[in-house]
């Protein structure tokens, strides 16, 4: 199975990047927010623009090279096979 | 592990006992607050009856870290929060020794390592069991 057929599985379940990548939350009351909407419909703050995907890309390794991301133990990346420089987590 | 009985909540108390709101651990959505008023001898009492009626159902338990997450969050794949562990891609190298994987595998023909993480259940050989 070709990853884009799994992550569209898993789409239809409610998992998975493809459902991380529509979700916003709001920092006040938690509202999970799938519009383009800039301030909550229920409490009124300002949205944040960062996605779900977007706060998991950050807590992960990912690779310098093609940005894909990657299990903390790894020392090559799976998608493109660079070699990994640690201690320089990129953001 | 540590396992956290239930997941972030707030509590609103008022003369007639308790209502909850339950957050997502990792996310901080807010998922559900309780549709009816628990009682009970203390707070404590009060949410775990009402975890156990109105909150856990909407929940995954990461089988790593013992965190409370909603869908969006949860690796089902491996029955881990996505923090604990990242989708991984159909691995086209191996993330040990950068070998090119041809084909389909599991395990690296050259240095014999996992090409992808099975989640903490798989790793210690009890692979079936969850
Ligand atoms: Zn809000
Ligand atoms: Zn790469
Ligand atoms: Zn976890
Ligand atoms: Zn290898």
């Amino acid at each position: 199975m070709t990853q884009r057929v799994r992550f569209k599985n898993l789409e239809r379940f409610g998992f998975g990047p493809n459902v991380m990548k529509k979700l916003r939350v709001c920092s006040r009351c938690g509202q999970i927010v799938r519009s383009r909407a800039k301030t909550c419909f229920d409490c009124g703050e300002r949205l944040p623009k960062e996605t779900l995907f977007d706060r998991y890309k950050r807590k992960h390794l990912k690779c310098q090279n093609c940005d894909t991301v990657l299990t903390a133990d790894s020392l090559y990346c799976s998608n493109c096979g660079n070699l990994l420089i640690k201690g320089e987590k990129t953001i | 592990m540590t396992e956290s009985r239930t997941a972030k909540y707030k509590v609103i108390t008022d003369d007639v006992g308790y209502r909850f709101i339950f957050y997502c651990d990792i996310s901080d959505a807010h998922v559900c607050t309780t549709s009816r008023i628990y009682h009970g001898n203390s707070e404590k009492e009060a949410l775990l009856v009402a975890w156990q009626t109105e909150g856990r159902e909407h929940f995954n338990r990461c089988h790593k870290c013992g965190r409370w997450v909603i869908d969006a969050v949860y690796n089902a794949e491996v029955l881990e929060c996505v923090e604990c562990a990242p989708y991984e891609a159909e691995p086209k190298y191996c993330k040990n020794c950068g070998t090119k994987i041809e084909g389909y595998f599991k395990i690296c023909s050259c240095c014999g390592k996992k090409l992808i993480y099975e989640g903490s259940a798989a790793s210690n050989d009890t692979k079936g069991s969850v």
